[in-house]
């Protein structure tokens, strides 16, 4: 009898307390619901636009992190190339992510021809995936590729999350809900979307705040704690690109010269990844060193990380046009 | 497994739900159960030493009968002696051989002499120092003709091996748990009760204060040449709630655990940081280490019946060597030995016992004396966390030298911590009486307070598993 009562009473404080985290969890959402409102939701934009594609059509892809959204014009390459490219890059995506991006848009695209993935160094480090993932993963038409994602893309623990824990989920957004009801913004200047999944900043970075707070300082790049999960998509990725006969390319776009003189050990970031490329055959190049493009911090960057319009139109024009020139998706 | 992991979160009720409903008809079947789930228990974290759980058990468990058989005295001590010189020979071997080693090199190479000891790879098995301390406790009762010990090997090695405070305690004495081990258990629901609401409180300490704590002590102590004084006193004050978050959790979390198995192990905490004295947080503070060294070391050391010296020697002793158990490192050694410093003006003036009572009883805010007393308590308390936490004694002394600076009157860095410990402390004073401070009598408040309590958890766990800091000792 008693062992009934506390099984009933702790039964109902458990879905009680589950309830109570459903609305939280949707609380925890309305900044995501702001930015679709005020048309800075860049992750469903891209993705409904994406899924307006005529089938076949597109013949090359920009994956990545918010390095790539942000760096790679594809509507500008397109009108210069002829082509038809779509930009697929997410905040803070990591490399299992992508993969399964990739996996993704092939499955509906087998036309794409030519691959161009930003690697970002950091994301190597990535150890979560609910938070990154989401941003695809929710905006993804359900087929075997977005299953597989579902499958191999998440550990158990992240799944019993994503369907059960909305609070934990998005348990970074609680800070905007204060900062809402007492009008702060929190959010800054996110850019706009263009099209083709390109996101333009028009925003200078402040040189100043740039070496005050940065991201980057006495930054070490240590092969030691690289996520080997996250090395092993990376492999995945070439060896999906090699088996339906893409091109497969690696880019590292720059960061701010004041960003790139903070980390301690440039060249090892350099060297790591083009041993890595190597090994895999896949082309490199590494533009990580401002100075490369000559770029200005205040310039041609918006914050300690990404490039405003400015460093991304350089980017695009003097990096990305001549690197797909060449390319099967031109040749096409 | 860690008890804040989803592991735990599948294992317990799992357990529970077997424990009660299938093998709950007689005691031998629940006690078989249990060894099982708690060897499983230790085996998930390496089961390479779950044969040496098994042999310390089994050691303790045969010399407990030889103890108690033997007719004259000498052998009695023969049998005492094998039990403690190999618990403590295998305890020395796992934790203390490299430190050992490398203090040998340096002093001959203080001699001049140069050697090369060899220097092991040696894993630390979990909770090796607990469950050695809980054999001997065993093996000395018996000694001390206590105890009679037990013939039943499942009851005994259930005893050593229960998985709620096989790795961190409690140090439970064989006077107190064996009995229990011995009856069988039947639900009740008032202790069942009691015991999810203290691991509800003890996971909010541990995710919610611990490990958001450990967060920001992480940074300040990694860069403390950085930091202004007063950056450096509030790392030192983290330190202090991410240490009681942690340990006092992890206990609160396996008392609860075991209530939900009909079971009560001694407590461990009782409000440390609301103590008027170091007499008194050391009577708070890791309850069953400390009476485990009053009972099996300062008392057989003669304890205060021989003079006033030998009590002071006494004291300095077990401190240092509490200091010691917790690791192999002069920083541990000089964080007891500062404790010692810290208690013997209280024994020298006889003024060790004075308080025995809960503070400000009966009243809601303490007196002016109270609050000058536990906040003086408390930064003595942070002083010495800081060797604690500190690398090296030079590093701990380096960053109070940081700390007693003229930058300990500006604004510190990384105070988001501030309001959820002194949330924490506001609920544990108003309810310093109780065991827990989850006794609301409102039931609405009470369902309110553990749902958002189960929330802030939610939210505030921060990313990644954290361990208990408890497990490396």
């Amino acid at each position: 009898m008693e062992m009934r009562k506390f099984i009933i009473r702790l039964s109902i404080i458990a879905t009680l307390t589950w309830a109570v985290n459903l609305f939280v969890g949707y609380l925890f959402q309305m900044r995501f619901r702001d930015w679709e409102r005020t048309g800075v939701f860049f992750e469903p934009m891209r993705w409904r636009e994406f899924h307006k594609t005529p089938p076949n059509t597109l013949t090359a892809a920009y994956l990545g992190s918010s390095h790539a959204y942000r760096s790679f014009d594809a509507a500008y390459i397109d009108s210069v190339l002829r082509i038809n490219s779509f930009n697929f890059g997410g905040s803070g995506q990591s490399l299992i992510t992508t993969y399964h991006v990739l996996d993704y848009i092939l499955e509906k695209q087998p036309g794409i021809k030519t691959v161009v993935l930003e690697v970002y160094f950091k994301v190597l480090y990535q150890d979560e995936q609910i938070r990154n993932a989401n941003f695809a993963f929710k905006y993804m038409d359900w087929n075997d590729a977005k299953w597989d994602f579902w499958w191999k893309g998440f550990g158990w623990k992240e799944k019993i999350t994503m369907v059960l824990f909305p609070t934990h989920q998005y348990q970074d957004q609680w800070k905007y809900i204060p900062a809402k009801i007492l009008g702060m913004n929190t959010d800054g200047v996110r850019g706009e979307y263009q099209s083709k999944g390109y996101v333009r900043s028009t925003r200078n970075a402040n040189y100043q705040k740039l070496l005050k707070k940065n991201q980057f300082k006495d930054y070490v790049f240590d092969t030691a704690a690289i996520n080997t999960e996250q090395l092993e998509n990376l492999y995945k990725m070439a060896e999906l690109c090699r088996k339906k006969g893409v091109r497969f390319v690696w880019v590292m776009a720059p960061i701010p010269p004041v960003s790139y003189s903070g980390i301690r050990n440039p060249e090892q970031i350099h060297s790591f990844m083009q041993q890595k490329a190597d090994s895999l055959g896949v082309p490199f190049h590494d533009y990580l060193n401002p100075a490369k493009m000559q770029l200005i911090d205040s310039v041609h960057f918006f914050d300690d990380n990404h490039m405003n319009f400015r460093g991304a139109d350089l980017f695009t024009r003097n990096i990305i046009l001549p690197l797909l020139a060449d390319s099967a998706a031109v040749k096409k | 497994m860690l008890f804040n992991s989803y592991n735990y979160a599948i294992f317990l009720p799992l357990v529970f739900l077997f424990y009660w409903f299938i093998f709950g008809r007689n005691l031998k079947s629940q006690n078989v159960f249990l060894l099982a789930v708690s060897y499983f228990f230790y085996g998930s974290w390496d089961y390479r030493f779950l044969f040496l759980l098994a042999f310390s058990t089994f050691l303790d468990y045969y010399t407990g009968i030889r103890i108690h058989r033997s007719q004259s005295q000498a052998m009695r001590k023969t049998w005492l002696i094998i039990s403690v010189g190999i618990n403590l020979g295998f305890l020395m071997f796992f934790k203390y051989y490299n430190f050992f080693a490398d203090q040998a090199v340096a002093f001959l190479a203080a001699f001049g002499l140069k050697t090369s000891l060899w220097s092991l790879q040696i894993i630390l098995p979990v909770g090796i120092s607990f469950y050695t301390f809980h054999g001997l406790s065993y093996v000395f009762d018996i000694y001390n003709r206590k105890i009679t010990p037990t013939e039943n090997v499942v009851d005994y090695s259930l005893f050593v091996a229960f998985f709620p405070l096989l790795v961190a305690g409690p140090i439970e004495r064989a006077t107190h748990l064996l009995p229990q081990m011995k009856q069988h258990r039947t639900f009740q629901y008032t202790q069942a009760v009691e015991g999810m609401r203290q691991i509800l409180w003890g996971l909010f300490k541990k995710i919610v204060i611990a490990d958001n704590c450990a967060i920001e002590v992480n940074k300040i102590f990694g860069n403390y040449e950085q930091m202004s004084g007063s950056t450096l006193a509030l790392g030192a004050f983290y330190f202090a709630f991410q240490i009681y978050g942690d340990f006092s959790g992890y206990s609160d979390i396996a008392l609860g655990s075991a209530r939900l198995l009909g079971f009560e192990l001694l407590r461990n905490f009782n409000y440390p940081y609301f103590s008027r004295d170091i007499a008194e947080f050391w009577r708070r503070w890791h309850i069953s280490l400390s009476s485990w060294f009053r009972d099996y070391l300062y008392f057989p050391l003669g304890g205060s019946r021989n003079g006033k010296w030998t009590s002071v020697r006494n004291t300095i002793i077990i401190f240092v060597v509490s200091g010691f158990w917790h690791g192999a490192n002069w920083t541990f050694i000089v964080w007891g030995a500062l404790n010692a410093l810290y208690f013997l003006p209280l024994l020298l003036s006889d003024r060790n016992r004075m308080h025995i009572d809960i503070v400000a009883q009966g009243k809601i805010f303490p007196s002016l004396k109270e609050v000058f007393a536990i906040g003086l308590t408390f930064t003595l308390t942070c002083i010495a966390w800081v060797f604690f936490r500190a690398e090296s004694v030079t590093q701990a002394v380096h960053y109070l030298g940081g700390v007693f600076s003229p930058s300990l009157f500006t604004m510190p860095k990384y105070a988001g911590m501030v309001p959820a410990i002194g949330l924490q402390l506001l609920v544990e004073w108003r309810m310093r009486n109780h065991v827990h401070p989850l006794v609301f009598r409102n039931p609405f408040v009470r369902w309110a307070v553990y749902i958002a309590i189960a929330l802030a958890i939610m939210v505030f766990v921060p990313k990644g598993e954290s361990t208990f800091i408890y497990f490396q000792f």
